[in-house]
């Protein structure tokens, strides 16, 4: 049966979808190809690899904030929320990690640079898929959720490195544009910045969506291993009790 | 290779990517419903 948050979430899930058509059509339709220098018709990487960046760091800001609010209050919506978000984080770094060396390889003639935004970003990614470990080896549940949420918290401190690299080393990666500045060092007109904001948008909505796809599949697990464990309780010899 | 065949590749991998993941919230998301109907169904036949 249909709940109202079953329609509120098929109605994000129909947003975040048409947002992407459209930001699409732009980046496709309407952004007309950068120089040469910037890649050219590569250079439209760029309008999903930078939102995927943006998804990242939204992602494991979410774990930041959800991992302080667990270890306070112990509540299990932040651990869930925490936990679904690094999940996401993870896709979507990995997503950077991929299309970054797409992009590199005919434009620096190398698929990897050890530079600082790149090892920067690995280390990143390589972090928060040491926390999904943690939460899948952990066999008290409890105490592997609270080891996650201080690595959740300590992880973060990765993510203000990654986005400052390109301002503090000397890197091979692009410097500009950024979400704050977008125009920088980019010769970005009018309708390649209308082709990078609805990206934005679009990958922030189908964040949203994600997220609450996720949390509920979460929710359902928990009400699962509660039955199971309330069945093993009254009958622990009966097969398929956990 | 040229330049719009690897830009292919990346929107490529982008929308594989977020389409496994979304293929693997839908296997466990169907998992655990089977499990949540065995459960409910033992837990209904150990009430009666």
């Amino acid at each position: 049966m249909r709940t109202p948050t079953d329609t509120k979430l098929t109605y994000l899930g129909i947003a975040a979808g048409g947002a992407l058509a459209v930001a699409m059509g732009l980046v496709f339709f309407v952004a007309r190809e950068a120089t040469s220098a910037m890649g050219g018709h590569l250079q439209r990487i760029f309008y999903v690899h930078v939102p995927s960046a943006w998804l990242a760091y939204l992602s494991f800001a979410v774990v930041f904030v959800c991992s302080i609010a667990y270890l306070r209050t112990n509540a299990r919506r932040w651990d869930l929320l925490a936990h679904a978000a690094a999940e996401i984080g993870v896709v979507f770094t990995s997503l950077v990690l991929i299309t970054g060396p797409i992009w590199a390889r005919p434009v620096w003639g190398t698929w990897w640079e050890w530079d600082a935004r790149l090892t920067s970003t690995l280390v990143l990614w390589l972090t928060y898929v040491g926390y999904l470990f943690l939460r899948s080896l952990a066999t008290d549940p409890g105490r592997g959720g609270r080891l996650a949420a201080v690595l959740g918290v300590v992880g973060f401190i990765d993510v203000p490195i990654v986005h400052y690299s390109v301002k503090w080393w000397r890197t091979l990666h692009p410097s500009g544009p950024t979400i704050a500045d977008p125009t920088a060092s980019s010769g970005l007109g009018g309708p390649e910045l209308a082709a990078f904001f609805a990206s934005l948008v679009a990958f922030t909505l189908l964040f949203a969506w994600l997220l609450a796809v996720r949390v509920r599949l979460g929710r359902l697990g928990d009400e699962v291993e509660a039955l199971e464990i309330e069945r093993h309780d009254h009958d622990p010899t009966a097969v398929g009790a956990t | 290779m040229s330049e719009t065949a690897w830009t292919v590749v990346a929107f490529t991998a982008v929308a594989v990517g977020i389409g496994l993941y979304l293929a693997s919230i839908s296997l466990r998301r169907r998992n655990l419903s089977k499990r949540l109907a065995q459960a409910g169904a033992r837990r209904r036949a150990g009430s009666r």
